[in-house]
């Protein structure tokens, strides 16, 4: 890694020579992978979503699998002098057939020497690990916890970042204050084309104070969503219902409707954090909640986590215990099933498991706001192992029990991670 | 006689891991700098918790080859962790664009070298290493 710095003289263009005197330009290039393979232990287990289709368990199914958390990444950093770098990392990922992806493209201007300035596209930090998800040599487990990190694919983002170090008493303060836009398809195993999803106005902020093996975390973020469920919704839930009651002439109302789709809906998350880590053993936790109004997707999606290992020499064992919980949109669903028509309470249910037919739409309408909750306690048993200086293996024995499923899904998983 | 040579052999291990123990580092910066340093300084330079000197000036920060003896004792004694938590650290502050890790140099006499010839240097060296043309701030 620190052997890989290049010192090259762009001396040569003659555009340069013609705005500056020659420059020497301090090129440094890193990298990062990590191979994974693992295998859930009983495809029984599995949870299924709506159409039936079990579902992997932290990127793993039944059959062994070598490929889809793989990953590979370099990182380009030019130092131009005077206080300006420009920096990019290129990930690619088995999980996308090594389609390789710019995560991180940012050009950053020190201010001060507390005060840095970026322009670009670079992760956003919701969390204490994400802004190196991908660097499985960075931390101890497999995969930081899912219950928590698990931000459906909205973890990039174009736009400024203002980072903010400085010593206050001893203790070392970080701010990061953040605004931008991001873009992602999202696919979706109920879905058989990507969906668009949009979070377009993004601003969020995160303080941490670090006092030698002391650090404490706290993140505040708000944006508004769009994902554009609207016509899967409309095909297999308001269209069916809206047919089956055409003798009363009905339709919801378009502000009812709003409470179900995903279009320019509030979001906002809290977070908070820390870190124990003396040397010979380290305590890290974690507990976030995303709020996201009027849509059918839970709200509030709370995950929380505690992880702790002990270092004995090369081997750290570790164990994690995580924790999710959800509720749904009642506004919304009320308001739906408020708009039901009354008669419907004097008609029978043809399915015969209801006793009335407003019953039965009801709960139809309740499985929609159901289908996205999440209720899991994980729990995980893993050993890392630094068996040479850039190269870490670990294993891992990951288990669930989702309470939404009402499954309890475990997989094996083991991974080395490598930074050059 | 078996027994004596077995003795002397553990004596002289034991007087291996003393010495080897007792290796003292310096940590040294250019002539002209006159900052008063701490090991808490040391630390967070090396941590990448602060760019510029207590008495202000930036920081230009030396390494030493992963593995070589003057930074295992440095970095176990002054930043007071192993290598590889050591690494670790760093690749989260490479990978996320907060830290660019101090250059190495080859040996203690590189340091000594570097240090002498800029303003802005600091490194460490085992205290043999050391001439009149740098300024000791720390011994450890």
């Amino acid at each position: 890694m620190i052997n890989n710095v290049v010192r090259a003289g762009f001396a040569c263009s003659a555009i340069a020579l013609s705005i500056s005197p020659a420059q020497a330009v301090d090129l440094r290039f890193d990298g990062f992978a990590t191979f994974e393979v693992g295998q859930v232990l009983d495809d029984k287990e599995l949870p299924k979503d709506l159409m039936g289709n079990r579902l992997p368990f932290r990127g793993f199914d039944d059959q062994i699998n070598f490929q889809s958390n793989n990953v590979f990444a370099l990182q380009a950093r030019a130092d131009l002098g005077g206080d300006l770098s420009a920096t990019t990392q290129i990930i690619a990922k088995g999980a996308t057939d090594y389609d390789a992806k710019f995560t991180w493209a940012y050009i950053s201007y020190d201010l001060t020497p507390e005060l840095t300035l970026s322009v670009g596209r670079f992760r956003i930090p919701y969390f204490i690990y994400s802004d190196t998800l991908d660097v499985g040599y960075s931390y101890h487990f497999i995969q930081p916890p899912v219950n928590t990190y698990e931000i459906g694919g909205f973890d990039a983002t174009n736009g400024v970042k203002l980072e903010w170090q400085t010593d206050v008493g001893g203790w070392t303060s970080r701010a990061t204050a953040l605004t931008g836009r991001s873009d992602t398809e999202l696919t979706l195993p109920m879905l058989s084309a990507p969906i668009k999803g949009k979070v377009p106005r993004l601003g969020l902020l995160t303080w941490s104070m670090n006092h030698d093996w002391f650090t404490a975390r706290a993140i505040y973020a708000h944006s508004s969503l769009s994902i554009d469920f609207k016509e899967f919704l409309d095909s297999n839930v308001f269209n069916p219902i809206e047919a089956s009651l055409a003798p009363f002439d009905f339709h919801f109302s378009p502000g009812a409707k709003k409470q179900v789709y995903v279009q320019e809906d509030k979001a906002k998350f809290y977070g908070v954090g820390f870190i124990i880590d003396p040397g010979p053993f380290f305590v890290i936790a974690e507990a976030t909640t995303l709020n996201l109004y009027d849509s059918f997707m839970r709200n509030p999606n709370m995950g929380q986590y505690v992880s702790a290992g002990l270092r004995i020499g090369k081997f750290t064992p570790y164990i994690t215990i995580e924790n999710a919980e959800s509720d749904f949109n009642k506004k919304g669903y009320q308001r739906l099933v408020g708009e039901l028509p009354g008669a419907l309470h004097s008609i029978q249910d043809q399915t015969g498991a209801f006793a009335n037919a407003h019953d039965y739409l009801s709960a139809t309408l309740r499985g929609l706001f159901n289908a996205d909750l999440h209720e899991e306690d994980a729990y995980n048993l893993g050993l890392r192992y630094d068996f040479h200086p850039s190269a870490a293996f670990k294993i891992e024995y990951m288990m669930a029990n989702d309470h939404m499923h009402n499954v309890k899904p475990s997989a094996i998983a083991a991974a080395v991670s490598v930074i050059f | 006689m078996k027994s004596i040579f077995s003795k002397f052999a553990v004596a002289s291990a034991a007087w291996m891991i003393a010495s080897f123990a007792n290796a003292e580092i310096a940590v040294i910066v250019n002539l002209a700098n006159q900052s008063n340093i701490t090991t808490e300084d040391v630390q967070k330079i090396y941590l990448a918790k602060t760019k510029t000197f207590p008495g202000g000036g930036k920081i230009v920060a030396l390494d030493q080859t992963e593995g070589a003896a003057p930074r295992m004792e440095f970095v176990s004694k002054i930043i007071k962790k192993d290598e590889a938590q050591m690494k670790a650290y760093w690749s989260r502050l490479i990978f996320t664009g907060k830290g660019v890790p101090p250059k190495v140099m080859a040996s203690d006499a590189e340091v000594v070298e570097a240090v002498a010839s800029n303003t802005s240097a600091i490194g460490f060296v085992d205290v043999g290493a050391v001439t009149d043309k740098v300024r000791v701030v720390g011994k450890f």
